[in-house]
């Protein structure tokens, strides 16, 4: 019986005009936005190339190893075409400073807003499939009772030996009869552009991903269908379930994810940006008089022939005295450590910043609780890796790496060695009154011997500096962040069905 | 095959809808039910449909309490109500074969739903038409044709000529007296008295919820049945 009922509102839904228009609608947005994600992620994946192989090459062409900056690019994630998330409020670039530690990657971050909070309206799949499948399953549910009785053949279905349970599933059937096909035709439309996309390659992992993407839409799709039917059980006419059924998909999607963000930013305060860049360029003055004074401590003449640099801590000379070398190394040998010492200091700050982010996202995602389609996109980015706490994960992985970087220099004595900051052998710098008697014999600049200049020195072997390793989130990590909010989702939705069993049980046929 | 022992139903507003209601209908019996709007008939036809449960009494069909065993009672009973709308982008066969289905004749064929429609006098353009192109006396015929094909001993028809012309009424009836023939008992709730009079075996006259006035065919024959209908409808209850 259940099986016929749900054949039939197949059918019916199926020749519809409500069908005919989602069709129509999946038709024209998913490929639109499918397409358009396709390639900015082509783009992202080209800017992604080039700025690597830019921060190769510029970290292998060294002299000094004052100069070693390496750099880490972090690649696009190919499921940011499904889900945005926060990617493109974040950047993908972190240069590696002995004196900083790195706060967010370069690139997009939006350093004077909290980058961590996602925008519901940077479209993409994910919002599409939230906002249509919803819609949708609002679309095919709000008159599930209400249309039969009003159209008298509820009467003369329940004039049969059927079972209101039956009745009730076999409703239910028909609508998921008729939205699967939908979520699937835009799953399967969108999977087919990706593979006859130029440069975007998914992996196997990846299209395990995109299975439980389509396993969480079914889910978020279920609850707005329980919810609706809930509501066509509760009301008598069609019209009174659609005004409320409108009402609670446009606060759902629209209203709560807006007001949450509001709530969450007077709730959950963030110190001005400014205020920590002002304590961090605190910091960095008192850092600069320490150094001035170690440096005034010392009466010696810093006269350099050939003198690269930067407030950063590069430094780079060739073609100076002995006694100037000396005295610059000493120099190194105190403002290094002291470089590092302030950086943590200067973390205090960052992190304080970082802290006031991480309780807003916090309180973001408690408030999303409240919203199907707020943990949905949660969910989603979470799976796609575009997520904050992929991110989060990145950028400490990052910083775990600058700690060790750190420690390789302090291990390996380095600061105290003077090739970090010439290439010149320490045993050809001549002391400074003979030095200062070959200045006196030159008389324009191409009489000055070629060893006085950087670029006759090779570059430095840099294989034994630690290298940056990438860890992925593995699909465990991921499913356990997501289980929980899925299970959600199912809770909630059985909720609802249960409570539509108890209200059909006394829903008035006549 | 049809019975209403003391049959009662007050709604939650306290409202007495039907009170004490006792008939009996037996096979091969047409009993009319006549009564002016909010009389009860239709509460009547519910409570056999189990729509509602009843206050107090009991209505039987084949012997079943429809109360304890709604679904085992309707296997002996269709329905045809007073304006049937049907699904309106099906075709009237593909309506037929829904409610057919529903009603477990599984295996019947597209001629066997075409004979069915010819048998009502539905035209044969519209066996294949969408049903939200027919007219209402179309959609009784079709609502007639789901009956006749449940093949039920008992048939409740709720003012089914109710807006229809004469001549679909007359085929209404014609058919109605055929399936009697057949030994159906046909329950039927209307306000058309020279329809009831023309076929009804029995006649009962509802105000108020109750049952004022039952007459056998050869009773109410003998008198002025639209004078009695109108001296009760007039008359107060007491």
């Amino acid at each position: 019986m259940a099986w016929l009922i749900a054949k039939k509102d197949f059918l019916l839904n199926l020749i519809s005009t409500r069908f005919i228009i989602a069709f129509l609608l999946c038709l024209f947005l998913i490929p639109f936005t499918v397409i358009v994600n396709v390639n900015d992620y082509q783009n992202r994946l080209r800017v992604y190339q080039v700025e690597k192989a830019k921060a190769e090459k510029e970290f292998k062409q060294t002299r000094v190893y004052s100069g070693v900056r390496p750099e880490i690019v972090k690649p696009p994630q190919a499921l940011s075409i499904f889900c945005k998330g926060i990617s493109n409020n974040v950047g993908n670039r972190v240069t590696i400073y002995l004196g900083k530690i790195p706060l967010f990657a370069q690139g997009k971050t939006a350093e004077r807003d909290n980058p961590l909070l996602n925008s519901f309206f940077s479209i993409d799949f994910i919002n599409v499939i939230a906002i249509i499948m919803s819609l949708l399953a609002l679309v095919f549910s709000y008159d599930i009772f209400s249309k039969e009785k009003e159209n008298g053949t509820l009467k003369l279905i329940f004039s049969n030996r059927i079972s209101r349970s039956s009745f009730l599933s076999g409703k239910i059937a028909g609508i998921y009869l008729t939205l699967i096909p939908i979520l699937l035709f835009n799953f399967i439309l969108s999977c087919l552009i990706i593979i006859f996309s130029q440069d975007v390659s998914l992996t196997a992992n990846d299209w395990l991903h995109v299975a439980l993407l389509f396993f969480a839409s079914f889910i978020y799709m279920s609850f707005f269908i329980f919810l609706s039917t809930f509501i066509s059980s509760k009301v008598k006419c069609s019209i009174t379930s659609i005004i409320i059924n409108l009402f609670l998909w446009i606060w759902f999607l629209f209203l709560f994810p807006n007001i949450s963000t509001y709530l969450v930013k007077t709730f959950s305060k963030v110190g001005l940006y400014e205020n920590m860049k002002y304590a961090m360029d605190q910091l960095d003055n008192e850092f600069s008089d320490k150094c001035v004074n170690f440096n005034n401590s010392f009466d010696i003449d810093r006269d350099h022939f050939n003198l690269n640099g930067g407030y950063d801590g590069y430094f780079e000379t060739t073609g100076d005295s002995r006694e100037v070398i000396d005295f610059e190394i000493k120099i190194k040998t105190f403002k290094e450590p002291l470089r590092i010492d302030y950086a943590d200091k200067k973390w205090v700050y960052q992190k304080k910043y970082l802290d006031d982010l991480m309780k807003q996202k916090k309180l973001a995602k408690s408030f999303a609780w409240f919203s199907p389609s707020d943990l949905f996109e949660n969910i989603s980015s979470s799976l796609c890796q575009t997520n904050t706490q992929e991110y989060n994960d990145f950028m400490s992985n990052v910083r775990d790496y600058r700690k060790t970087f750190v420690q390789y220099f302090v291990d390996n004595k380095m600061f105290e060695l003077p090739e970090y900051i010439t290439p010149q052998d320490i045993n050809t710098f001549p002391p400074k009154k003979k030095l200062e008697k070959m200045w006196n014999s030159i008389k324009c600049i191409e009489d000055c011997p070629p060893s006085w200049f950087s670029n006759y020195y090779p570059y430095l072997d840099l294989s034994d500096i630690p290298v940056f390793k990438f860890h992925q989130t593995s699909l465990i990590q991921e499913l356990s962040q997501s289980i929980i909010k899925l299970s959600f989702l199912v809770i909630i939705s059985i909720i609802f069905f249960y409570l539509t069993v108890l209200s059909f049980r006394k829903y008035d046929l006549r | 095959m049809l019975k209403a022992v003391d049959l009662t139903k007050r709604y939650e507003d306290n409202h007495l809808a039907l009170d004490a209601l006792n008939l009996e209908i037996g096979k091969g019996e047409i009993f009319c039910l006549l009564g002016a709007n909010g009389a009860g008939k239709t509460t009547t036809i519910n409570l056999f449909l189990n729509f509602i449960e009843p206050t107090s009494g009991k209505a039987f069909i084949n012997d079943i309490d429809v109360s304890k065993e709604p679904l085992k009672a309707k296997k002996y009973i269709s329905y045809v109500c007073e304006n049937v709308m049907l699904y309106g982008n099906f075709t009237a066969r593909q309506n037929l074969d829904f409610f057919a289905r529903l009603g477990g004749k599984n295996n019947l064929t597209k001629e066997d739903y075409y004979m069915y429609m010819r048998d009502v006098g539905l035209q044969e353009e519209a066996f294949e038409k969408k049903v939200k192109t027919f007219s209402k006396g179309m959609r009784q015929k079709i609502g007639l044709t789901i009956a006749i094909i449940k093949d039920t001993p008992a048939i409740l028809l709720d003012e089914p000529t109710t807006g229809l012309d004469p001549k679909a009424a007359s085929e209404l009836t014609r058919i109605l007296l055929r399936l009697k023939q057949e030994g159906k008992a046909i329950f039927m709730c209307t306000h058309d008295i020279f329809r009831a009079k023309a076929i009804a075996d029995k006649v009962g006259i509802m105000k108020d919820g109750r049952l004022v006035m039952m007459r056998t065919r050869k009773e109410f024959l003998e008198d002025d049945l639209e004078r009695i209908y109108l001296d009760y409808m007039q008359e107060p209850v007491v």
